[in-house]
């Protein structure tokens, strides 16, 4: 490793007397200059966020995320970087002597990263516009995904380069052990070989263009391969027809529908065989669950006084994220807007549920897209999801956020990424997310550079350092294994867990992960609770929010008693606003569907303009009306759950508790824990 | 599914560090080394940590180290029993609630004897050189408890862990060693070790918890007791595990490395004349003397890396 000659006139920054926090914070304020930083000895996050024109030199190694998300600032590395080095960087460069770990500049937007040395697995993972120039090999997997910019490598590279690439160009000169899907050698024209000379000129290497092949996409990924057998049929295959609202009304009295091949299940084996695609949809889960509605509240009685209401007070507030966050997140109600994205969701509708939610002194969240300035201007509390594709994430929408929300799952398709159609993919969706307009998007279900709770508690760590330890940070997983995950996610730091169940919904995915992956809602709040129990910090340090299937404000008061602290919703606020509305009949039935079924959200054709980016659609959803229509349910879901606290004896909904409730079925006394109503038994082992 | 206490299904998120010393130089302070690296790893688990050391390699007699976690058994008894069983003289050393019995009987009848007649402690190793310490307690408080600065030796293992329950057991933490002389550390999460676990019953291993990197330490001794090299059990392991790991694994006069093909959880090795280190971060490495001179790289994956050197 060579030493750095010292830069004159440099502050000098020395992590073996000062702390990471106020080396990051001297770097933070300072609006320019030039600063050396001694004994890193592998620290994390170093130099992470910053924004300025600076020049920073760092003797020694570094840990993971060394200048996350930089912009302006100009790095020199003399060492080696551990995983996540630069990663999203903005603009500036980042430059390291020795070798950097996995996912090098992964989901970068822009500016220069030049790696003398080797760089590991996932270079580039996810790139977005960044221009990466490595001196030695790459490891395998990388330029996953990668949707735009350059990566230049003057060695080898491993096996799966470029696999699932968009738009991204990679040079290599040396050899390349394997292409991943859809990465093919490509032409290398006059422009090709002068971008190479330039870069390669800024990036201080001296090779020649002509000795490097070109790869890049075939673009056989873009769309997804639709077959249509029933259109070569003659004659024509009938369509499915819809019943006229109810499906038993008609049928014969002598035939009799399977009960395992009803006629679902009859329909999509025909739909499949016709296309020979899965079939994707929007909502959640469809079938029966057990929900909320197998529990009931035991109310006041001889030996329980309820509160009057009105005068009586019931109060609803809850504060999120005090834990570590110097500014916490206060809602005036214990019901959330759960993130959907803008792109999944029209501009419009977004703006009504900011509206909506800002009304009812409540947060929404963003989605898989990124964050709009409609959203972001319209919600009072806006929480800012951090999700594996990373699409339009920057430091400045982050810093501009109230909380952030680490997303590792989502109850609709725990082990899914996120995925919008062709139709839906229009110029702003396209510029938002670094894709080509019109293509099917494909997201990954990881995070590109983290895996597991010990590396997340390092990558929060990292998101903390950039936003200055001010904004609580969320958790998100879909329900799968609650208590191990709760516990998990507290040990890796979050401020606030949400729990998603099956029935939480979604924009698009496949029915099949919808309908089969994760576990009700009210079985999981319960293992999430005895995990912050246990860990003893149920309430006053973690707390949790559930999400998935909530309908009223007996839903959220119940969830509520079995120890959630607030609730998310999503499908519910979108009915709100006016999806699947019955006066839309006519227009749901003309897309094969009807007013209460209808979760083609994919499609984009949406005659409420909610899930849509069709201009006209989305122009019929006027976003001061629905903002009222969702305020006016926010504050019905409110007064319910108030209206059940009071007859509870609460003064406020979040002294509800499990000893409240009574279970209606023998599953629902199993899955949350209290007695069959009338008995004291609960199947099953339960521990506190 | 609920988990009980004992048999939760940890997954491994954790640190892990590894020294090999390919030379005597550093063999005095072989211990206190090992203890600076798992100190560094202090962020990446808090509830419980485990170390093992391996010295004093002689062929003529074997250790086998036992916890009694949270009681207090007749020490002396046991051993009496032990040596009965044997047909072989075995003297007892004790530090806290771990026990250490040597003998020149057989370790691996000495093992399964324990595991019968000593309900509710866990044989945590046997053979000619390894000694196995594990508690629950943050990395620097076990280090200290058991002695580990104070060690001499040619290898060491060591882990910590982040655990999901409050009322933390020592019986999650690793290294797990079910064969003669060979443990394991394994950061990340296996996912068809249920089934595993089965068959390597039925191949005659005995596990004594629900864990996951028992079974892969099963797995090893498994293929180590039918013949392979500890190389060619883990390049053969590449195809029966599955999941997400990266694996420090000691034997008796060797040490080794792999990480899964898809190599998401970390690793960073380090190599000088002296002495090869291996670490979840590079942090765990920076404690060591000449680590910012040594060849420092990224195990590659499914690429088994392995040292060894000749008993003296």
């Amino acid at each position: 490793m060579t030493r750095a000659d010292p830069v004159a006139g440099a502050a000098v920054l020395d992590l073996a007397h000062a702390d990471l926090r106020s080396v990051n914070r001297t770097l933070h304020e300072a609006g320019g200059g030039d600063f050396t930083i001694r004994n890193p000895q592998g620290a994390h996050a170093l130099a992470a966020g910053l924004d300025a024109p600076l020049a920073v030199t760092v003797e020694g190694h570094v840990g993971y995320y060394c200048a996350g998300m930089n912009k302006q600032a100009h790095l020199t590395v003399h060492g080696n970087a551990g995983p996540g080095l630069a990663e999203n960087v903005m603009s500036g460069t980042v430059r390291i002597t020795g070798n950097a770990s996995q996912s090098a500049g992964a989901t970068g937007h822009g500016g220069l990263v030049v790696i003398e040395g080797n760089a590991s697995a996932r270079c580039g993972i996810s790139m977005k516009g960044v221009t990466i120039v490595v001196g030695g090999n790459v490891g395998h997997m990388s330029a996953f995904m990668a949707q735009a910019g350059d990566l230049i490598v003057l060695g080898d590279a491993g096996h799966d380069l470029g696999d699932s690439i968009y738009e991204a160009r990679l040079f290599v000169r040396g050899s390349v052990a394997s292409l991943g899907a859809d990465c093919v050698a490509k032409e290398m024209r006059p422009e090709h070989r002068d971008l190479l000379a330039r870069t390669l000129a800024t990036a201080g290497f001296n090779a020649d263009p002509a000795e490097f092949t070109r790869y890049g996409s075939a673009r056989r990924l873009y769309n997804f391969k639709v077959d249509d057998v029933d259109a070569l049929s003659s004659p024509p295959r009938a369509q499915n027809a819809t019943d006229s609202g109810g499906r038993d009304n008609h049928r014969p009295w002598d035939l009799r529908e399977s009960y395992t091949f009803d006629r679902n299940a009859i329909a999509e084996i025909q739909r499949a065989a016709n296309t020979g695609v899965y079939r994707i949809r929007g909502w959640g889960a469809k079938r029966a669950l057990p929900t909320f509605d197998d529990l009931v509240f035991l109310g006041a009685s001889m030996s329980r006084y309820p509160l009057e209401g009105y005068r009586e007070a019931c109060a609803t507030n809850v504060v999120l994220g005090a834990r570590f966050a110097a500014e916490p997140i206060e809602l005036a109600i214990p019901v959330t807007i759960a993130g959907m994205s803008f792109g999944s969701l029209s501009a419009n509708a977004k703006e009504a549920l900011g509206r909506g939610a800002s009304a009812a002194g409540t947060s929404t969240t963003s989605g898989d897209g990124g964050m709009t300035d409609e959203e972001r201007t319209h919600s009072k509390t806006l929480v800012y999801q951090y999700l594996p594709s990373r699409y339009g994430m920057n430091p400045d929408d982050l810093r501009r956020g109230d909380a952030i929300e680490v997303v590792v799952g989502q109850g609709a398709k725990p082990g899914g990424g996120g995925m919008l159609l062709g139709h839906k993919i229009s110029a702003r969706v396209a510029d938002m997310r670094t894709l080509p307009e019109g293509i099917d998007q494909r997201s990954a279900c990881r995070h590109p550079d983290w895996t597991g709770p010990d590396d997340l508690a390092i990558k929060i760590l990292e998101l903390r350092e950039i936003t200055g330890w001010r904004k609580p940070v969320y958790v998100k997983v879909g329900a799968a294994r609650p208590y191990y995950d709760t516990a998990l996610a507290i040990k890796a730091g979050a401020d606030v867990v949400v729990l998603d169940g099956m029935q939480g919904g979604t924009a698009a995915t496949q029915d099949v992960f919808i309908e089969h992956v994760g576990i009700p809602t009210l079985a999981a709040i319960p293992e999430a609770v005895r995990a912050l129990k246990e860990m003893q910090v149920h309430r006053t340090g973690v707390q949790l929010i559930a999400a998935g299937g909530i309908r009223s404000g007996a839903d959220v008061a119940k969830a509520i008693a079995l120890g959630a602290d607030a609730v998310s919703i999503g499908t519910a606020a979108l009915i709100a606003i006016g999806d699947n509305d019955p006066s839309l009949d006519a227009e749901y039935r003309s897309r094969g569907s009807a007013a209460g079924f209808w979760d083609d959200f994919h499609t984009g054709t949406d005659p409420a303009g909610i899930t849509t980016q069709d201009p006209e659609l989305a122009a019929r959803l006027d976003p001061v009306l629905a903002g009222r229509r969702l305020a006016n349910y926010l504050q019905v879901l409110t007064l319910e759950a108030q209206t059940l606290a009071r007859a509870c004896g609460k003064s406020h909904v979040l002294n509800l508790e499990p000893e409240d409730l009574a279970a209606l079925t023998v599953e629902a006394a199993a899955m949350a824990g209290v007695p069959v109503a009338g008995t004291n038994w609960i199947p099953g082992h339960r521990r506190d | 599914m609920s988990g009980t206490l004992e048999n939760l299904q940890v997954r491994k998120m954790c640190g892990i560090v590894g020294l090999f010393l390919k030379t005597a130089r550093h063999e005095h302070e072989l211990g206190l080394l090992a203890s600076r690296m798992l100190t560094q790893m202090r962020d990446r688990g808090l509830d419980s940590a485990g170390f093992a050391v391996y010295s004093g390699d002689d062929e003529d007699r074997v250790k086998i180290t036992v916890l009694a976690e949270g009681f207090e058994p007749d020490w002396d008894t046991t051993g009496q029993g032990l040596a009965t069983a044997l047909d072989a003289d075995v003297s007892l050393d004790r530090i806290h609630d771990h026990a250490t019995f040597t003998t020149r009987g057989d370790g691996r009848a000495a093992r399964q004897w324990l595991i019968e007649n000593l309900p509710g402690a866990t044989v945590l190793s046997y053979g000619h050189a390894i000694e196995l310490f594990k508690a629950v307690g943050d990395p620097s408080g076990v280090a200290e408890r058991y002695g580990l600065a104070g060690r001499s030796g040619t290898h060491a293992i060591a882990h910590t862990r982040m655990a999901t329950e409050s009322a933390v057991t020592t019986n999650g933490s690793h290294p797990f060693s079910t064969g003669a002389d060979t443990c394991l550390v394994h950061n990340g999460s296996l996912s068809n070790y249920n089934r595993l676990r089965e068959v390597l019953e039925n191949k005659g291993e005995t596990f004594q918890t629900e864990n996951d990197s028992e079974v892969a330490a099963g797995y090893l001794s498994w293929r180590l007791r039918e013949g392979d090299t500890i190389g060619e059990a883990l390049e053969r392991s590449l195809d029966d595990l599955d999941g997400f790991y990266t694996f420090a694994v000691g034997v008796r006069d060797g040490f080794a490395v792999l990480r899964d093909p898809i190599a998401c959880k970390p690793g960073v090795i380090a190599e000088t004349d002296d002495w090869v280190a291996m670490s979840s971060e590079y942090r765990g490495i920076a404690v060591l003397p000449g680590s910012a001179d040594a060849d420092i790289w990224e195990p590659a994956p499914a690429v088994v890396y392995t040292w060894s050197r000749e008993r003296s």
